[in-house]
Formats: C-alpha cells, sequence, structure tokens
C-alpha cells in the first residue's frame, strides 16, 4: 500500500517534472512568416533593426478567395512590425511592446538580412540564429538587393497567400528552372561560414515594382497617391558574394549561372549562342534547354602551385534556332554541342574572373576541395591563413562536355517558302 | 487496513440480521393424503393468481382423485390438454394390476408425453411448478409426477440487432437458453460439446450453461470458469452482464476481460478456437472467455470475407482505435503547445477559426464531446421513430449553430465527428467504452502537458494493458507476450487455409485444425484429364 502510493507519487512528479509548461492557444500568437534584420538606418550601428511580417490568419484566408480585390490589404501580405534593441533577441523582446499578440516565430520559413546589414557584416547576428530554439535551420536566407529587409515586406504575394511561402516557392520551385539563383538555407550558410576555403553565398531579392493597370474607377485613386502606381514584385537576381561574414559584391544573371556550373548546382535553363549556319556559313542563334549537368572539382600540386580542375559535363536539347531552314546534316549537332560548351565555358570564365579578381571570395569552394585532397601541402603552406591571398592567382582549367541529345520533336524544322 | 475494518463492520451487519441462509428450509415430503399436499401447494402459491390447481379423477378402475398444479402461460397448453385427456379417458383399456401404484402405472401406460419423472420433495416440485413443468399428485402415493411442459411465449430466432454483419448467418440468440443451446448445437454436431448446467441466484434460479468442447479446450479453464461461477452467490441473475461482473479477473479495470456475443457463429468459433461460453438464461447475450484485446478489433465476419479485405479492414479499425482515443487530444496539445508542428496554412486557418471561440481548446472539447455522449445517449434511449428527431436537433443546433454562434470552432467540430466515428466503426461497443472513457482523462493530460502528457497517458494505458488477464490468459497477447505463430490472425486475417493452428495460449491441447497446404492450385499435369 505504501509502496503504491510511493509509485504513485513518484510517476505523476515525473510527469509534472517534465511537461510542456508554455500553454497558449492559437488565436493568441502572432505567427510571423518572415524575419528581416537590418542595420538601423541612423543611430547606433551597434544596434540591430528586426522586423517581423505577421500574418493575420483572416486574410491569409480571405486571399484565397477574392486575392488583390481587398484595396489595403493587397499592399501587403500581412502586418510589418519592427523593433531596435542592441541584439536581435533585445530587439525581438522590444518588438514584443507593439505586438499584442505573443510573438511566434517558429513558421518563419525566410530570414531577410538587408543588404547594409550583410555588407556590414552578419557576425553578430549569427549565434542568435544558431541558437534560438523558434529558428529553424530549414529557413531560407536571402539579402535584399539595395533595400532593406523591411522593405521587402511591402511585396504583395501574387500567387500564394503568405508572403514567405511566396518567397519560399520562388525559390524551390521556380528559380532552379531560370539557373540564375541558389537556394540557400540556414543550415548551408553556416557551414560555409565556418568551413575554410569556402565562402557563402546567398541569393539576392530585388524589389521589381510594375506598374498597376489603370483601371477607371481606381485612376483618380491612383493619380492621388503616387505610390498607389506601382505594385511591388519579388524577383530573384543574382548571388550576394561573402567573403568572410561580410558581404563583398553581387554576381549577375550570367556569373550566377557560372557559377552554378562550377559547383554542379545547374538544374535547368536555356543557354542562346551562336553557331555557323552548315550551308550558308553566316552566323545563327541557337538555343540549347540543358537537362542535365553534373560538375566535378579536382586538385592537383604541379610546381608546388595549386591548380584546379572543373570538369563539367552536360547534356540538353536543342531548343529553338534563329532561322527555320537549318537541315540538321551530319555535323550540325556537333556545332551545336561546340557552341554549347563553348558558351557555358563563357559563363564560368565570367563568375571566376569576378570572383578571383574582383572580390577574391572562393565562394566556389575550391579551397575546401584542395584541403580535403591535399591536406599535406594545405597544411605546408599554413593556407588555412594564406588561402584568400592565394586564390585570386590560382589556375582553374574548365573543361566542358557538352552533348545535345534531342532535337525537339522534329529534326528538320520546316522550309520557309 | 481500510477494507479489512470494513470487512469487520460488514460481517456484524450480516450476523445481526440473522436472516435465514437461503435454501436452507428442512426438506418436505410428499404426503400420502392429497388434501394435505394440496394445502402445502395453496399455502405455497398464495396469492400467486397464476398458478393452476385443477382436480380430477381417474379411474383404474376405482376413481382415484389427482391434483395437477401448473403456471398459467408457462406450461405448455398441449401438454397439459394431453394429461388431461389421457387421465379422464373412460374407456381405458389399461388396467393395473393391484399392487402397481398408481404414479408408476401413470407414467408407464397412460400420460403420453416424452419427459416425465417421478419427485417426492416437495420443495423441488414447487420449483418445477415455477419452472413450467406440470406436477400430478395422486391420492395415496408417496410420489408426484413431473411431466416436462415448459413452453411459452417467446422471441423467435431474429438478426442480433447490436451485432449486423453483410455476410454471415443472420441467426441471433434468443432469451431462451434452450433455443441458444440448439443454435450452437446446430452448429457443432459433435458429441464433444459439452453443456454444464447450473442454476445461480436463490430467487431468480437462473439456468446457466457452460458450454466449451472437449479435448480442444484447456480443463483448468473449465474447472476456473466452474469455481468462479460456483463462488457466486447472490438471489438474483438477470442477465449476463451480472455474472460477468462477479467473474472478472480485475473488476477495476476499465477493460472488459470477458467477452459478449449474441451471435452464434461467433461464439462457436470461439468454443473452436478453445476458449468457453458461458449461456444464460433469458437474455440473448452470451459470455466467452478468455478474451484477447485485439479480439474486440475483429468481426466474426472478418472469417468469412475474403483475407485481402478482412486484412485491410483490422488495419484500419487500429487507426480507428487510435482516432477514437487520441484525436481530440491531439488536437489540443497541438494547438496549444506545439503550434510549431503544423504546416503555416493549416495553422493560420486553425487561428483563424478559433478567432471568435471565447473557450480554451480543452474547454472547446470537453463541450463538444459531451454535446456528443449527450446526443448518442439521447438517441440510444429514445424509442427509433425520434431517433430522426434527435439527429436533426444533433447536426443542426449542436453542430451548425454551435458554430456560427461562435461557440466552438468549425476545426474543433471536425475533430469530434470524425472521433465519433472512428469510435463507432469499432466493432464492439462493449469493449470500446473503455477508450469512450479514457478519452477524457487524455484530453486533461494533452492540455496540461501538451504532448507528453498524450504520451504519459498512452504509457500507463499500456502497462495497465500488458498486466492485464483473462482468465489467466494475458489481454495482450499475441503481441505481449510475442506469439508469432498467432499473428496470421491478428494484424492481417491469413486465408484459411493458411490457419493451421488454433492460438497458441489458449488452443494448445489440440493445436492443429486442419491439414497442411492447402491452398487451392491447378492440378498436375497429369491428374489433368484429357
Amino acid at each position: 500500500m505504501k509502496r503504491k502510493f510511493i509509485y504513485i507519487c513518484l510517476f505523476s512528479w515525473l510527469i509534472l517534472a517534465g511537461g510542456c509548461w508554455n500553454r497558449i492557444e492559437v488565436e493568441n500568437l502572432a505567427i510571423a512568416s518572415a524575419l528581416g534584420i537590418d542595420k538601423p538606418a541612423q543611430g547606433d550601428s551597434n544596434q540591430v533593426l528586426v522586423s517581423i511580417l505577421v500574418e493575420k490568419p483572416g486574410e491569409a484566408e480571405e486571399g484565397g478567395g477574392g486575392r488583390g480585390t481587398s484595396g489595403a490589404s493587397s499592399q501587403m501580405s500581412g502586418w510589418v512590425n519592427f523593433g531596435e534593441g542592441n541584439s536581435v533577441e533585445d530587439a525581438i523582446r522590444n518588438l514584443s511592446t507593439t505586438t499584442s499578440k505573443r510573438l511566434f516565430l517558429d513558421h518563419s520559413r525566410v530570414i531577410i538580412l538587408g543588404e547594409e546589414k550583410a555588407r556590414g557584416g552578419v557576425g553578430d547576428i549569427i549565434d542568435f540564429l544558431v541558437r534560438s530554439r523558434f529558428i529553424r535551420l530549414r529557413n531560407l536566407l536571402l539579402v535584399a538587393s539595395e533595400s532593406t529587409a523591411l522593405d521587402t515586406f511591402s511585396i504583395t504575394p501574387e500567387l500564394t497567400n503568405i508572403f514567405s511561402e511566396e518567397i519560399n516557392d520562388l525559390i524551390t520551385l521556380s528559380a532552379p528552372r531560370g539557373a540564375n539563383t541558389h537556394a540557400v538555407n540556414l543550415k548551408d550558410f553556416l557551414i560555409d561560414l565556418s568551413i575554410y576555403g569556402k565562402e557563402a553565398v546567398l541569393p539576392l531579392l530585388e524589389i521589381r515594382k510594375v506598374p498597376v493597370e489603370q483601371s477607371p474607377e481606381n485612376a483618380s485613386a491612383a493619380s492621388e497617391n503616387l505610390q498607389q502606381k506601382y505594385k511591388k514584385n519579388a524577383r530573384l537576381k543574382g548571388l550576394a558574394v561573402f567573403k568572410g561574414d561580410k558581404m563583398v559584391g553581387k554576381l549577375d544573371d550570367m556569373e550566377t549561372k557560372g557559377f552554378l556550373w562550377i559547383i554542379g548546382e545547374s538544374h535547368s535553363g536555356t543557354l542562346t549562342f551562336d553557331i555557323l549556319h552548315p550551308e550558308t556559313k553566316k552566323p545563327v542563334q541557337a538555343t540549347v534547354e540543358m537537362t542535365r549537368a553534373t560538375a566535378e572539382i579536382d586538385t592537383e600540386i604541379s610546381d608546388g602551385k595549386p591548380v584546379i580542375r572543373v570538369k563539367i559535363d552536360t547534356e540538353g536539347n536543342l531548343g529553338e534556332f534563329s532561322e527555320p531552314n537549318i537541315p540538321i546534316l551530319p555535323g550540325v549537332m556537333e556545332l551545336v554541342d561546340q557552341g554549347y560548351a563553348r558558351n557555358i565555358r563563357e559563363q564560368v570564365k565570367l563568375a571566376l574572373n569576378k570572383c578571383q579578381k574582383e572580390f577574391q571570395s572562393d565562394i566556389f569552394g575550391f579551397g575546401a576541395r584542395l584541403r580535403r585532397q591535399h591536406l599535406e601541402y594545405w597544411k605546408q603552406n599554413n593556407l588555412q591563413e594564406n588561402w584568400t591571398n592565394i586564390f585570386p592567382e590560382i589556375e582553374v582549367q574548365v573543361e566542358v562536355k557538352a552533348n545535345v541529345r534531342r532535337s525537339g520533336v522534329v529534326l528538320d524544322s520546316i522550309e520557309l517558302r | 487496513m481500510v477494507f479489512n475494518k470494513l470487512k469487520e463492520k460488514f460481517k456484524g451487519l450480516w450476523a445481526d440480521k440473522k436472516t435465514p441462509p437461503p435454501n436452507q428450509e428442512e426438506k418436505k415430503l410428499l404426503s400420502r393424503s392429497l388434501g394435505k399436499n394440496e394445502k402445502y401447494f395453496r399455502d405455497t402459491f398464495n396469492r400467486c393468481s397464476d398458478v393452476i390447481f385443477r382436480k380430477f379423477e381417474v379411474s383404474v378402475p376405482d376413481p382415484v382423485p389427482v391434483l395437477m398444479v401448473y403456471l398459467d402461460g408457462l406450461s405448455s397448453f398441449i401438454v397439459g390438454e394431453s394429461v388431461v385427456r389421457s387421465l379422464m379417458n373412460r374407456y381405458l383399456k389399461e388396467k393395473r394390476r393391484g399392487d402397481e401404484p398408481l404414479a408408476e402405472h401413470a407414467r408407464d401406460h397412460l400420460i403420453s408425453v416424452p419427459e416425465i419423472k417421478p419427485e417426492k420433495d416437495l420443495g423441488k416440485l414447487v420449483d418445477f411448478v415455477l419452472s413450467g413443468d406440470i406436477i400430478l399428485i395422486m391420492d395415496g402415493e408417496p410420489e408426484g409426477l413431473v411431466i416436462s411442459s415448459r413452453g411459452w411465449e417467446a422471441r423467435s430466432v431474429s438478426e442480433p440487432e447490436a451485432e449486423p454483419l453483410v455476410r454471415g448467418p443472420r441467426d441471433g440468440f434468443t432469451e431462451n437458453i434452450r433455443t441458444n443451446t440448439s443454435l450452437i448445437r446446430r452448429r457443432l454436431k459433435t458429441s464433444r460439446l459439452k453443456l454444464e448446467s447450473l442454476e445461480i441466484g436463490s430467487i431468480t434460479k437462473t439456468a446457466v450453461i457452460i458450454t466449451y468442447i472437449d479435448g480442444i479446450v484447456n480443463e483448468k479453464l473449465v474447472a476456473e470458469v466452474r469455481e468462479r461461477l460456483a463462488r457466486i452467490k447472490t438471489d438474483s441473475i438477470l442477465e449476463s452482464g451480472y455474472l460477468e461482473q462477479f467473474i472478472e479477473d480485475n473488476p477495476w479495470s476499465l477493460f472488459s476481460q470477458v467477452d459478449v456475443t449474441e451471435r452464434p457463429d461467433k461464439v462457436c468459433g470461439n468454443l473452436l478456437e478453445g476458449r468457453v461460453a458461458v449461456l444464460v438464461d433469458n437474455t440473448p447475450f452470451a459470455l466467452i472467455v478468455p478474451v484477447l484485446f485485439l479480439q474486440f478489433l475483429q468481426t466474426p465476419e472478418d472469417y468469412y470475407m475474403r483475407p485481402f479485405q478482412a486484412s485491410f479492414l483490422r488495419a484500419l479499425r487500429l487507426v480507428t482505435l487510435n482516432i477514437a482515443l487520441l484525436l481530440p487530444s491531439f488536437y489540443i496539445a497541438i494547438t496549444t503547445f506545439h503550434q510549431e508542428m503544423l504546416p503555416t496554412s493549416l495553422l493560420l486557418s486553425i487561428a483563424q477559426a478559433r478567432s471568435g471561440v471565447p473557450f480554451p481548446a480543452l474547454v472547446e472539447a470537453l463541450l463538444m464531446e459531451m454535446a456528443f455522449e449527450i446526443v448518442r445517449e439521447a438517441g440510444i434511449r429514445l424509442p427509433s421513430p425520434m431517433g430522426q428527431a434527435v439527429s436533426i436537433v444533433a447536426s443542426l443546433v449542436v453542430g451548425q449553430a454551435a458554430v456560427s454562434a461562435g461557440l466552438v470552432s468549425p476545426a474543433m467540430l471536425i475533430v469530434v465527428a470524425l472521433t465519433a466515428m472512428a469510435s463507432f466503426s469499432l466493432p464492439s461497443s462493449h469493449a470500446t467504452e473503455a477508450i469512450r472513457l479514457l478519452r477524457f482523462p487524455i484530453m486533461f493530460l494533452a492540455a496540461t502537458l501538451g504532448l507528453f502528457g498524450v504520451m504519459a497517458g498512452l504509457l500507463v494505458i499500456l502497462i495497465h494493458l500488458c498486466s492485464l488477464r483473462s482468465f489467466g490468459v494475458p489481454y495482450l497477447s499475441p503481441i505481449a507476450p510475442l506469439t508469432l505463430r498467432d499473428w496470421k490472425d491478428v494484424p492481417v486475417r491469413a486465408p484459411w487455409w493458411a490457419m493451421f493452428t488454433r492460438p497458441r495460449l489458449i488452443g494448445y491441447k489440440e493445436p492443429q485444425r486442419q491439414e497442411f497446404f492447402q491452398m487451392p492450385r491447378p492440378p498436375k499435369r497429369r491428374e489433368r484429364k484429357p
């Protein structure tokens, strides 16, 4: 009897000691879907400005029904709030003085860094992102190109109800098809920041202003308010290149493609290049739709200097010629192959040049590869310290094996009269 | 300690009352004088308007007064008529030898009824009258005759309403224990089917029959059932539920350790697996022991269907068992503690649905669960023509109006409705009452401790289930303790030609039930006819 009593006590103590105490009802949560981190415009540069985009449940729902019709709310997908503080945690606490519900960060899927903040260095906020139990490592990181994170929150989601969902889908579903951006989540970013011989990149988010169609009834309202003329759209444009924890520059679309070729993350996309017409020998534009690409980075030491070999192996389908009268003769596909390979090489060179000469930032991970393959060399030359100095000088050999396999549903195009 | 004290106290009370223990009246024998006997019976059945006394004379050859006593309504009219007619026949050809007792003569030569026996004991004669037999007492005879004439208005065999099947026999037990035994006997045509009769209850004298198949059943089990039934000292057994509570292994468990059915095919299937069934008079519900927890997720139909569908349905029932037990708690736990576990858009729609609701999720869930239980109870208690009214009120008022009035969120309504449907989909309502009751404590645990509480509650239930036994057989077998051989009939239902053996812990006396390798297959080439 006594024993039973003791067991019951022990058991209930076990339950009570280990429970989840933070009980809160769903409707009392301010569900943040995106987190923005900026440098404050004025004031102490050590401070951070944290902005959040809180989804309003009702509007997210209504958005599904009649999107864009509800005047003011179509401007913003949720409610934006911001707060300053000495640290991110501090800023978030300060935020809560202006947020009527409990701030709930667990559902944020996107973290946006203002460009100024990124250029100033992200070292001071990284620890929060790692340490906080609310931030998931699967959050996507982006840099707001030439704007602040706070501004990007004014982007209207068009195809989804939630801003973060829109950005997420943009990066994961549609961007790979264009091969001009690269999804980086928090975990990848942290790895890039922490390993030797590799620098981080983040996709750039640009705010694109699209003129709103002037329908007669809102034309007058629009002319009163100039800002109403534009609708803000999200656009992914290139990559932000980091050196250490500081952003040093941007890669444009072509350079981004080159970067993706090298790291083997190019999944889809089109390339347009000139080939010589097999009969008239005039330049003709060909477009190839890339279907598969792998890349291999190999390092070797020759004459005491590291040489990087990048082997790119790719396949594609013929998309179009700019002239219809091109017969697919023997040798034409070889011409296309060569043009394809040449084009890839050009893009790769662009990216390499920019990173080696201008940014001196090894975003490709050549150093990391070298370290893994030639650890002795790495240690002897103290490359852990010196790699950034050597990187601009090293030789990179690019070898492209391109193969255009299919020519669409026809062989020869129709002949125009 | 406390119990012992209470026991002492009650013992005292028992002794004080000094009620004579039942059935201890001194044995009274039949007198030779008919007048005395008649007086005895008339005194015994004083103010019993349904007892008929019929006095007439038999002349074989001298007239002898005879008293016939029986209960109106319980004795068959035809038998009574034939008795009277055969005795009052004036032209009796048979003449009794001088020394032959009249009772013997009447039994052997006059009364044309199959079952008839002499009886001296007055008390027993009274019992026979009460059971519906006709007793015949003759002047000057030391023995009365008991003529079996039990026959009364009874419900005919009809489809069991509590356990309907799509495919399977349509007959169900009735209130008449003889009909019930005949339904079993018709299916098991073997002398190994034993039916042991008992009588329980000092007033009701309810007939109870322990039935089993000799050779398959474990004798220790039969002895245990016999012993537990013999222990019962009560005045009444009105339904098998009385017995069930007297013979359970763990009376304080929410989980029933005795199976109940009104299907003779289910009883026979269980007897063939080595179980014991207890039939009780005046109720169509028979008890089956021992029972395993997983049996409550099975229906007799599982064995009549093709194995694929049966296996799918069993898997489905496992799912619905979990839904019925856990869904409201999961909803509460996730919406109040673990919001990060939901997809964002789902969380947003739940948040929107809940935005106007004045109560926390637990109160909301309790409200709706209580409403559901009320509707369900009302539906059972109301006469069936009123059922429609209940369903309209329930669906319109409790469901729709509650949502549009903002008392509960539509999400909660879905959860409660799904839970209700899941609990209805479980075959044995007898067993699911535990699930129904346990839902509430787990909901409280979920609301105070989140998923941790749900898991803690589940563990407690699991530990309890592991410790339960039904007549010595572990309740969770063949899962715990593991008997892989029996898994042919637990997560799936193997085809009949693959069910070679009986359950190991129950039917081990004669484990093999059929020939091996009877899978139907095309004949071999040389056997094929040209």
